[in-house]
């Protein structure tokens, strides 16, 4: 059994020539987290214990079915109607789940989070660029959050403003109780709401045999625009493995005190996590082939309130109701977990506390970029004839752009022995991190590729 | 917590990470283009 404040590793002070130990109050309030984990593995209560050790990989998952996400799949749904993209969804959140366990492991063997462990372990110069990408990605990422938000709230005919107060407001309330554990609980409790788009799909009361038929056998294959169907590919697959993801579970797992004790529990997060957004995720998907055979491939309006206005008039006002609070949800929860991987990579690299257990002035950049990165995003929207609908398109292609690069300093974390012990990858996992790798660049390049001829007029 | 040690990467590996660095600065910025002609 491990003591409490061994993981924290409180650091050594030379007082008058003695070593003491000094815990921080962030390493304190993480310790009374650990001895609960702790007495419950001791008295053999394995669903408390479950219950305790959840919440990073069902957080980064469920977050990740956030609103750009969910009106990428409904618009794929929509476009194409059901076929390849039913099992591609599957086939990305698998991809997603072999990720983020390799970063539930890291973190909980190494305590410390992404950004940290790529600055430490491979320089300054890579960390930085690492943390500079998911800053970049994540405000292009928030906005399109703040997007989603605004286009359920419209079908409800409330206005953009209310949209960023709710947004920016959430993220203060649950930084509030300055507890990691606290944070984790309200989040979770929110994104169990994204269930909502399995409840809109179960409405629309679609052909069941002909959505086994779809998911059995990927087929009808979808035709049309070469380009059309590249950018649905690269949008589904960055929205289901980003960036952000990478930092944000392993910086939680670290920050809840996860320990090598906790990866069995941490791989049943991760894969329960994957399984419950891919349900939900074909769940958007099926919602939106609801409006495939009514034009759907046709609805612009989704800056303003579109989809949900379309599925009111195709399926009914219940259906649209689920589908626009579903989008709220979606895109509130992905402003609370994206928030604060920028808070975790933004203090990790300039080497500031970074957790949600830190109060007083030394917090202050890891709530300042918390709260900050919300606050821009939120301020964005509300410029009038800002680009949003493009930027929300853009966002999931720009993650996946830049997701490469971010998943080899996994892969090469993960498979560091020196590092890891015992933990570190089984060549196996090596080979499916390196296909997902290779599988996601061509994925990503060849959608930037093509685009950048057909706009510099290279190609028709 | 102290420091990590820095890890030794071969000449091969810096390359590598390097060819990959720009690869993705290049396809950004590719997007980034074509997003904003189609905006403007």
């Amino acid at each position: 059994m491990t003591p409490p404040l061994q993981l924290g590793a409180p650091p050594l002070e030379v007082v008058d020539g003695a070593v003491a130990l000094a815990p921080s109050a962030e390493e304190l309030i993480r310790s009374r987290d650990r001895r609960r984990v702790q007495d419950a593995r001791r008295h053999g209560r394995r669903w408390y214990l479950m219950w305790l050790l959840v919440g990073p990989g069902i957080l980064a998952m469920l977050g990740e079915n956030d609103g750009p996400s969910m009106i990428s799949y409904a618009a794929t749904g929509a476009t194409y109607g059901l076929g390849m993209f039913l099992p591609f969804i599957v086939v990305t959140f698998a991809m997603a789940a072999v990720v983020q366990e390799m970063c539930m492991r890291v973190g909980s063997v190494t305590h410390r989070g992404y950004g940290q462990l790529v600055l430490e372990r491979y320089g300054p110069l890579w960390g930085w660029f690492a943390a500079g990408d998911l800053v970049f990605t994540n405000l292009v990422t928030l906005i399109a959050e703040f997007v989603a938000i605004r286009i359920g709230l419209a079908y409800f005919g409330i206005g953009p403003g209310w949209a960023a107060v709710l947004g920016l407001g959430l993220v203060l309330v649950t930084i509030s109780g300055r507890r990691y554990r606290s944070w984790e609980r309200v989040v979770l409790g929110m994104a169990i709401f994204n269930g909502l788009f399995l409840v809109a799909a179960v409405m629309v009361r679609p052909n069941w045999s002909h959505v086994g038929h779809a998911f059995l056998t990927g087929s009808p294959f979808p035709g049309g625009s070469f380009n059309t169907l590249l950018l649905l590919i690269a949008s589904t697959i960055g929205a289901t493995v980003t960036p952000w993801m990478i930092f944000f579970q392993q910086s939680a797992s670290a920050d809840k005190g996860m320990t090598k004790d906790d990866v069995r529990h941490g791989r049943f997060d991760t894969v329960v996590g994957a399984a419950l957004a891919a349900v939900f995720g074909c769940g958007a998907l099926i919602v939106g082939a609801a409006l495939f055979t009514h034009g759907g491939s046709n609805i612009n309006g989704l800056a303003g309130a579109g989809f949900p206005g379309a599925l009111s008039r195709i399926a009914g006002g219940g259906v649209a109701t689920v589908f626009a609070l579903g989008l709220i949800e979606a895109g509130a929860v992905a402003v609370l977990t994206i928030s604060a991987s920028t808070g975790y990579a933004v203090g990790e690299c300039i080497g500031v506390p970074h957790s949600f257990n830190g109060s007083g002035r030394g917090s202050l950049v890891f709530y300042g970029a918390n709260i900050g990165a919300a606050a821009i995003a939120a301020a964005i929207i509300l410029v009038p004839g800002a680009p949003l609908l493009s930027i929300a398109l853009n966002a999931n292609v720009l993650a996946t752009v830049l997701l490469p690069v971010a998943l080899v300093f996994m892969i090469m974390l993960a498979r560091d022995r020196e590092l890891m012990g015992q933990w570190v990858n089984g060549r196996l996992t090596n080979w499916v991190g390196v296909a997902i790798v290779g599988f996601i660049s061509i994925c990503g390049a060849a959608y930037a590729i093509d685009s950048f001829l057909q706009t510099v007029h290279v190609i028709s | 917590m102290n420091p990590l040690p820095r890890a030794r990467l071969s000449r091969g590996a810096q390359i590598g990470l390097w060819a990959l660095r720009i690869f993705a600065i290049a396809l950004t910025a590719m997007v980034v283009y074509t997003f904003v002609v189609q905006v403007a």
